[in-house]
C-alpha cells in the first residue's frame, strides 16, 4: 500500500505539470504572432480554456505591452443649449483626479478605441454620465471624440524634434443621444 | 525509478523559507487594498445597472464559469458597499496573517467578481492580482510575518528565551512563480520583438508621449524619450534573459562566464525594481501594474536571497552584535526586547538578561545595577553606551523597518521629550496595566 504522503506528493507534482503545462501554451497562444503560435491556439489553447476560467480568470495574454498605443484619445460629453452646446464633462488627463484617471481613461480607451464598438455598451456609458454629471432627463447629449496619433517611423530621438512636433488633432462626434431618467 | 523519484522529490519539496511568500501575502493585500480604495467612490457607476455597464448589456457569458461573478446578484449600492467592505476586512486580515487561507480566499473570490462584472475598467495589474491570489491560495505555507505566528513566536520567547528558526514551506509554488513570470516576460519579449517598435527603439518614446499614462509635463517626457532606443532595446534584452533562467547555470555561465559570480534571478529583480517597473511607476500611470510585479518579486525570495540582502545591508557592519541589557523579570521589558528582535533582521542584536549575574559581569561589569534596572541599556563592542531613548534611538539605525524613523528622533526637541517619556515608562514598569509586571526575588 503506498504510503498516504507519496500519493499527495505525486497529486501535487501532476498538478504542477498540469498547470505550468496549461498556462505554457495559453501564453503563447495568446501573446505570441506565427504559425506555431496559431496552431497552438487553434488546436491546444481550447482544451484549457475553463481550467483558466474556473481558477479566478488567469488570463495569459502579455500582447498589450508588445505594441505602446499610438492614437490618444479624449473626450467631452456636451450638452444641447440654445442654438448650440455647452461642455458638460470632461475625460481628458487633465481633468480627471489622480485616483480616478488610470481605470477611468481605461474604460473609454475600451469601450471606444477597440476594434469592436459596441454601440449599446457605449450608449450606456453616456447615459452614466449624465446621470453622475446630474444632466436633466431627456436632454440632447453628444459625446465629442479628439485624437491624435503619436509618430513612429518619423521619430528622430532628439530634442528639437520632439520641441517641433505638434499633434495633429483630429475632432468627431462618436455618439448622440438622449439622456436617461435618473 | 527510485533516482527519478528522488530528483522529483527534490525539484518540487526541498524546503525553503517561507519569508517571501509571507511578503508577498503583505504586499498582495496591500496592493489590493490600493485597488479597492481608487476605486471606491465610483463603484456605483462601474458595478450597477446605474452604470456603465448594466447587466443586461454584458452578455451571454456573464454569470457563467468564464465569468463567474457575486455581483451577478447584486445591484442596490448599499449591499455593493457591503461587498466592498467585507473585501476591505479580507485584504486587511490578508496583510496581517490573520486566519490567512481564508482571508485569501474571501478576497479572491471578491476580487474576481468585482474583475469580471466590469472587465472594461481592468489593466494589466488587476490580471497579475487574480494569478498572485491563485498562488497565495495554493501555498502551503502562508504564516510567515503573521499574528498567527506572531503568538507561537511570543510563547517561544516566553519558554526559551529565542525566538523560532523562520518558517519553511516545500518548493514547489515558487516554482510555479518563477515560471508565471518566465513566461510573462519571455512571451511579451517576443510579441515585442514581432512589433518592430521595440527593436527600432521608438517604443519608449510612444509610451511616454501618451497622455493617458504620462506623469510628467509634455516637455520632461521630450527629454526622458530621448533615452528610448537604449531603453526599447535594454527592454527587450531584460524580458529575454528571464528565459535564462530556464536552463542549468553551468550550462548559462558556460556561454556568458561573467554570470558565474552571480544569481541572475537576484540580477534581473534589482533590475527589474529599479530601473524597468521602478522606471515606468515614476514616470507612468500604468494602475497597479508597476506595484504588483514587486508584489511578484517578494514571492522569488528564497533562503539565498535572504542571506545576500543581509550580507550586502552589513556589508560595513564588522563589529560584533550589540548586546541589548534588559530585566528578564519585567514583562514589558521582555515584550520590547521580543518587539526588537522581531525587527532585527540583520541580525545585530544580541539580548542580555542583566538578572543573570554572570552575564551581567561578563557583559557589563562597569554598569551598576541599580543602574540597569532604571532603563534598558545597549553596548557596542567598541564600548559605546547607550540608555533608555537614547539606545531605542540608536537602534533604529539597526532595524530596517525603523530606519525611516531614526532621523526624526534627532529633532529638537524630540529627545528630551523621548527621554522623559521613556523614564516615565520604566519607572512604572512595576505597575503595568496587564498587573502582571513584578519583580521575581533571584533564585
Amino acid at each position: 500500500m503506498i504510503h498516504r504522503t507519496i500519493v499527495l506528493k505525486l497529486l501535487v507534482v501532476a498538478f504542477c505539470v498540469w498547470h505550468m503545462t496549461t498556462i505554457g501554451f495559453l501564453s503563447v497562444a495568446a501573446t505570441v504572432k506565427g504559425s506555431v503560435a496559431e496552431w497552438v491556439d487553434d488546436e491546444i489553447a481550447p482544451h484549457f480554456v475553463e481550467y483558466k476560467n474556473v481558477l479566478f480568470r488567469q488570463h495569459q495574454s502579455w500582447r498589450p505591452f508588445s505594441n505602446p498605443e499610438r492614437r490618444v484619445r479624449t473626450y467631452e460629453l456636451d450638452t444641447a443649449v440654445q442654438g448650440g452646446w455647452m461642455l458638460a464633462a470632461s475625460i481628458t488627463p487633465e481633468a480627471l483626479g489622480w485616483r480616478e484617471r488610470s481605470y477611468n481613461l481605461k474604460l473609454v480607451r475600451n469601450l471606444f478605441g477597440s476594434k469592436t464598438k459596441n454601440k449599446r455598451r457605449q450608449t450606456a456609458y453616456v447615459h452614466m454620465l449624465c446621470r453622475r454629471e446630474g444632466i436633466e432627463p431627456d436632454t440632447r447629449v453628444r459625446l465629442r471624440e479628439t485624437s491624435f496619433l503619436i509618430p513612429k517611423e518619423e521619430i528622430e530621438h532628439t530634442l528639437t524634434y520632439w520641441h517641433h512636433w505638434v499633434p495633429e488633432k483630429k475632432m468627431k462626434t462618436v455618439l448622440t443621444t438622449r439622456c436617461p431618467d435618473a | 525509478m527510485k533516482n527519478i523519484w528522488k530528483k522529483l522529490e527534490a525539484f518540487f519539496f526541498s524546503p525553503i523559507s517561507a519569508s517571501g511568500f509571507g511578503l508577498m501575502r503583505i504586499t498582495w493585500a496591500l496592493t489590493g487594498l490600493i485597488s479597492v480604495f481608487l476605486r471606491w467612490p465610483d463603484f456605483v457607476w462601474l458595478y450597477t445597472d446605474k452604470g456603465v455597464l448594466p447587466r443586461s448589456l454584458i452578455g451571454e457569458s456573464f454569470g457563467t464559469l468564464e465569468n463567474w461573478s457575486v455581483l451577478l446578484w447584486v445591484d442596490n449600492p448599499t449591499h455593493l458597499y457591503a461587498l466592498g467592505w467585507i473585501l476591505v476586512v479580507a485584504l486587511i486580515a490578508t496583510a496581517l496573517g490573520w486566519k490567512p487561507r481564508w482571508a485569501v480566499l474571501v478576497s479572491l473570490i471578491l476580487l474576481t467578481s468585482f474583475h469580471n462584472r466590469n472587465v472594461y475598467a481592468l489593466n494589466g495589474g488587476d490580471r497579475v492580482i487574480r494569478i498572485i491570489g491563485f498562488f497565495l491560495l495554493i501555498a502551503p505555507e502562508l504564516r510567515a510575518f503573521s499574528v498567527e505566528r506572531l503568538r507561537t513566536q511570543w510563547k517561544s520567547w516566553e519558554e526559551k528565551r529565542a525566538l523560532l528558526a523562520p518558517l519553511k514551506m516545500s518548493i514547489w509554488p515558487y516554482r510555479l512563480l518563477l515560471w508565471q513570470l518566465i513566461l510573462t516576460y519571455v512571451t511579451t519579449g517576443i510579441s515585442k520583438y514581432q512589433s518592430g517598435v521595440w527593436a527600432g527603439g521608438q517604443a519608449v518614446a510612444i509610451a511616454l508621449h501618451h497622455t493617458h499614462f504620462a506623469r510628467f509635463s509634455r516637455g520632461a517626457m521630450d527629454v526622458f524619450s530621448l533615452s528610448s532606443p537604449v531603453m526599447s532595446v535594454f527592454t527587450l534584452l531584460f524580458d529575454a534573459s528571464w528565459g535564462l533562467l530556464l536552463f542549468p547555470k553551468k550550462l548559462v555561465t558556460r556561454f556568458a562566464p561573467t554570470l558565474a559570480s552571480m544569481s541572475l534571478k537576484r540580477t534581473l529583480i534589482v533590475f527589474g525594481t529599479l530601473f524597468f517597473h521602478g522606471g515606468i511607476f515614476v514616470l507612468m500611470d500604468v494602475g497597479t501594474f508597476s506595484i504588483i510585479m514587486l508584489v511578484a518579486y517578494c514571492g522569488l525570495l528564497i533562503d539565498d536571497d535572504f542571506r545576500a540582502i543581509r550580507a550586502w545591508f552589513n556589508r560595513r557592519w564588522k563589529s560584533k552584535p550589540i548586546a541589548l541589557l534588559y530585566d528578564g523579570h519585567c514583562i514589558l521589558c521582555r515584550r520590547s526586547v521580543f518587539t526588537l528582535l522581531l525587527l532585527d533582521h540583520l541580525k545585530r542584536i544580541r539580548p542580555v538578561d542583566f538578572r543573570d549575574s554572570a552575564l551581567h559581569k561578563k557583559e557589563a561589569p562597569d554598569i551598576p545595577f541599580a543602574q540597569l534596572d532604571r532603563a534598558m541599556h545597549i553596548r557596542f563592542s567598541g564600548g559605546r553606551t547607550e540608555k533608555g531613548f537614547d539606545a531605542f534611538r540608536a537602534l533604529c539605525w539597526h532595524l530596517p523597518v525603523l530606519i525611516p524613523l531614526a532621523p526624526f528622533l534627532y529633532i529638537p526637541g524630540v529627545p528630551p521629550i523621548g527621554r522623559r517619556v521613556y523614564e516615565r515608562i520604566a519607572a512604572n514598569r512595576d505597575r503595568c496595566a496587564d498587573g502582571v509586571c513584578r519583580h521575581i526575588p533571584k533564585r
